[in-house]
């Protein structure tokens, strides 16, 4: 369209010239007259390019010929003056329209790379050091977008070579089929059949990652190599991205993998060791109880059997932890919710542990409301806390368990008199194996609190502990509780 | 009067089998043994026991589906062993018909306790009005209920729930049982409103309500009413 309205506007121009060339042709020679349209030519060399201004130039010459040189009304170049003139104007627009032309076109072209580099700025920017694929690829196609006023898609590789297109594009099947060719090529292609689409490899120099479709009007010349350049480095950049966010995904999940082994470690170390302390002691005692040698008098024998006893019941809390713990590791911990009592939980828990030697002090209101939980997760986690109050606290010292609700959740509390943890350590607590320092002659497996956190939060409850002024611990748990239930 | 009854011991794993018959032996019982289910279904029906003890978890057959089995022709007694953390089996062997059960590990005073509940049940049901345990005493055919010296005034509803305990004395009531005879069949369903009765019953006849002393809670199953003095 612009081409043509150079040629308009210099027809225009050419118009005008010749009307004021009329106007004054009695004041004039045939060179000034000549002389009038040379700013024309020189204005569409540098307006409108090559075409116009050659049309510029015969066009200029014919009139001058055929209305200002007699004879009147006909063309014929024949005075070595004619030819001087057209060579003369021929030149000069040629000459003007090549240098001007290059000069357009440097400008032009610095803008063109002006607005990619701004454009592979912003896309640089936006995806460095992102780990976040969605928004990688969200963002370079938005980019993409504006800068090529282009409708952009993206196709990525999966496991299989197989390009999957990003997001909810509407894909057409040969488009896929360019795009997988492309792929595997590695090179950019343009496809005039799929609305002018261009593909480009989307590939770093360890692996390729995919290929980006652009479905636009694709320039011609010089501007189809620049933009073919700006297209390869928003490839690249993409890939590059990419490549991080699969690279620190691959660090995390080294990472965690060796954590897991390391977890696996200390968890069997601590285990066997678990295991075989009360093991030992059976073994130890029944041997002893059987030795014929061995004469044994009523308590003495009556004392071997107790410790049999304790081990076994010992034994049998560290199974229903690990049984737990498998449950909370295959992530196939789902509460069964049920309105329940929790001095009922209360209640269940203290007749699994052995609280004989202390006085447990309850301060549990007897008309707090029923609460949706787990009964026996939660009764796990009453166990596991009144269990600990009492290996880590004195024989004979009391334990207390409060409870109460209010608008938002129930909160249970358990409070020993032990050594306390100190407050560096308090979280710490609840993390993988973790046990206080210097209490390594407390049997127990680490588990328990543990467990707790993965119970009350697959509830959507928290667990905390806190140290008490003049030593002992208090862990509390709280449990969802703004749900109420009606009963007629 | 339970002593010199019969108990088939039907468990897999010898161990246990070992154990049963030691202690229950040492008690005045005789145990046949069964190591799985066709022979205990065998030996239940040649040497009719007055008791049967079942492991839930036999390499040959479901429990629940051997308590059915035994229950269409049989009313002896029928105790359940069974994991802790295995509250669904122990709610569908008691809705199979079995009496009672234990969780493993248990000691043996729990284990001769439930024995001799289930042996009772089975030659006297519910032929003894009045309930004494301690300080609380039920007397179901004048409908009293005395906590000490002190009358205890409770809901229709909470001595219809105490009454159905005192009835199964000693024995777990699941909290469908529960529902079913004192709300009705269109309510087994709604174990909340057991727990709400059951916390206003407590606050009634227990000292602490959450250390009971007579109605004991068994996660996820029911409620146990302890065993009358």
């Amino acid at each position: 369209m612009s081409r043509f309205k150079g040629y308009a506007y210099t027809l225009a121009a050419i118009a005008g010239v010749t009307l004021l060339g009329w106007l004054l042709r009695s004041f004039l020679s045939s060179i000034n007259l000549a002389l009038l349209y040379l700013p024309v030519i020189v204005l569409s060399a540098t307006l409108w390019g090559l075409g116009p201004t050659i049309f510029a130039s015969v066009l200029s010459v014919l009139i001058l010929d055929a209305i200002f040189v007699p004879p009147y009304g006909f063309i014929s170049i024949s005075s070595p003056q004619d030819i001087v003139t057209y060579g003369a104007f021929l030149v000069v627009g040629i000459v003007t329209s090549q240098l001007s032309g290059l000069v357009r076109e440097q400008v032009n072209l610095a803008q063109a790379r002006e607005r990619q580099n701004a454009a592979l700025y912003a896309l640089s920017q936006e995806i460095a050091f992102r780990t976040d694929r969605a928004w990688i690829l969200d963002a370079a196609l938005r980019i993409m977008n504006t800068f090529f006023s282009a409708d952009a898609r993206i196709f990525l590789a999966n496991g299989d070579e197989q390009l999957q297109p990003y997001g909810a594009a509407d894909v057409l099947m040969r488009e896929r089929t360019m795009a997988q060719w492309v792929y595997r090529r590695g090179e950019l292609e343009r496809a005039p059949g799929l609305g002018g689409a261009t593909f480009v490899p989307m590939e770093t120099a360890q692996a390729k990652y995919g290929v980006l479709v652009l479905r636009h009007v694709a320039r011609e010349g010089r501007d189809a190599v620049e933009e073919r350049h700006a297209l390869e480095a928003f490839a690249a950049q993409i890939a590059l991205a990419l490549e991080h966010v699969k690279l620190s995904e691959q660090l995390e999940e080294a990472r965690l993998h060796e954590a897991s082994e390391r977890f696996s470690e200390a968890l069997l170390a601590s285990l066997s060791h678990d295991l075989r302390t009360p093991l030992t002691a059976i073994v130890g005692s029944t041997s002893t109880y059987l030795d014929p040698t061995v004469q044994l008098d009523a308590a003495a024998r009556n004392e071997l059997v107790l410790t049999i006893h304790n081990a076994a019941t010992r034994l049998n809390r560290l199974v229903s932890n690990l049984v737990e713990m498998t449950r909370l590791g295959a992530g196939g911990l789902k509460p069964q919710r049920a309105w329940n009592s929790i001095a009922e939980v209360v209640e269940a828990a203290l007749s699994h542990v052995n609280t004989d030697t202390r006085p447990v002090e309850l301060a549990i209101p007897s008309d707090l409301p029923l609460v949706s939980f787990d009964f026996v997760l939660v009764e796990e986690v009453m166990v596991n806390l009144v269990d600990n109050a009492s290996k880590f606290s004195p024989p004979h010292t009391p334990i207390e368990i409060s409870a109460r609700v209010d608008d938002e959740c129930l909160q249970v509390q358990v409070t020993d008199c032990g050594v306390g943890i100190p407050s560096d350590e308090l979280t710490r607590i609840f993390e993988k194996h973790y046990r206080v320092k210097g209490n390594g002659h407390v049997p127990g497996s680490g588990l328990g609190l543990l467990i707790c956190k993965g119970i009350v939060e697959a509830h959507g409850g928290k667990i905390w502990a806190e140290g008490n002024n003049g030593g002992g611990t208090s862990i509390t748990f709280t449990l969802p509780a703004a749900e109420r239930v009606r009963v007629e | 009067m339970s002593a010199g009854a019969s108990v088939l011991v039907v468990d897999d794993e010898a161990p246990i089998r070992r154990f049963l018959r030691t202690s229950l032996t040492a008690h005045g019982y005789q145990v046949i043994e069964a190591a799985d289910g066709g022979t205990a279904l065998e030996e239940f029906s040649s040497a009719k026991p007055d008791l049967m003890i079942l492991d839930l978890g036999l390499p040959d057959m479901d429990g629940v589906e051997m308590i059915g089995r035994v229950r269409e022709w049989s009313h002896t007694p029928i105790l359940v062993l069974s994991a802790r953390d295995r509250e669904k089996d122990k709610v569908s062997a008691l809705d199979a018909g079995a009496n009672d059960y234990l969780t493993k590990p248990f000691g043996i005073g729990e284990l001769l306790a439930r024995v001799r509940v289930a042996l009772r049940q089975n030659v006297m049901p519910s032929e003894e009005p009045v309930y004494v345990n301690g300080e609380l005493s039920v007397d179901l055919a004048r409908r009293i209920v005395r906590l000490g010296a002190e009358e205890v005034k409770l809901s229709p509803t909470e001595y219809a729930i105490l009454r159905m305990l005192v009835l199964h004395a000693g024995k777990v009531v699941t909290h469908r049982q529960l529902l079913h005879e004192v709300w009705g069949p269109a309510y087994v369903d709604e174990a909340h409103y057991v727990r709400v009765y059951m916390g206003l019953l407590r606050q009634k006849i227990e000292r602490i309500p959450a250390r009971p002393r007579y109605i004991l809670s068994e996660p996820g199953v029911g409620y146990r009413l302890r065993e009358s003095d």
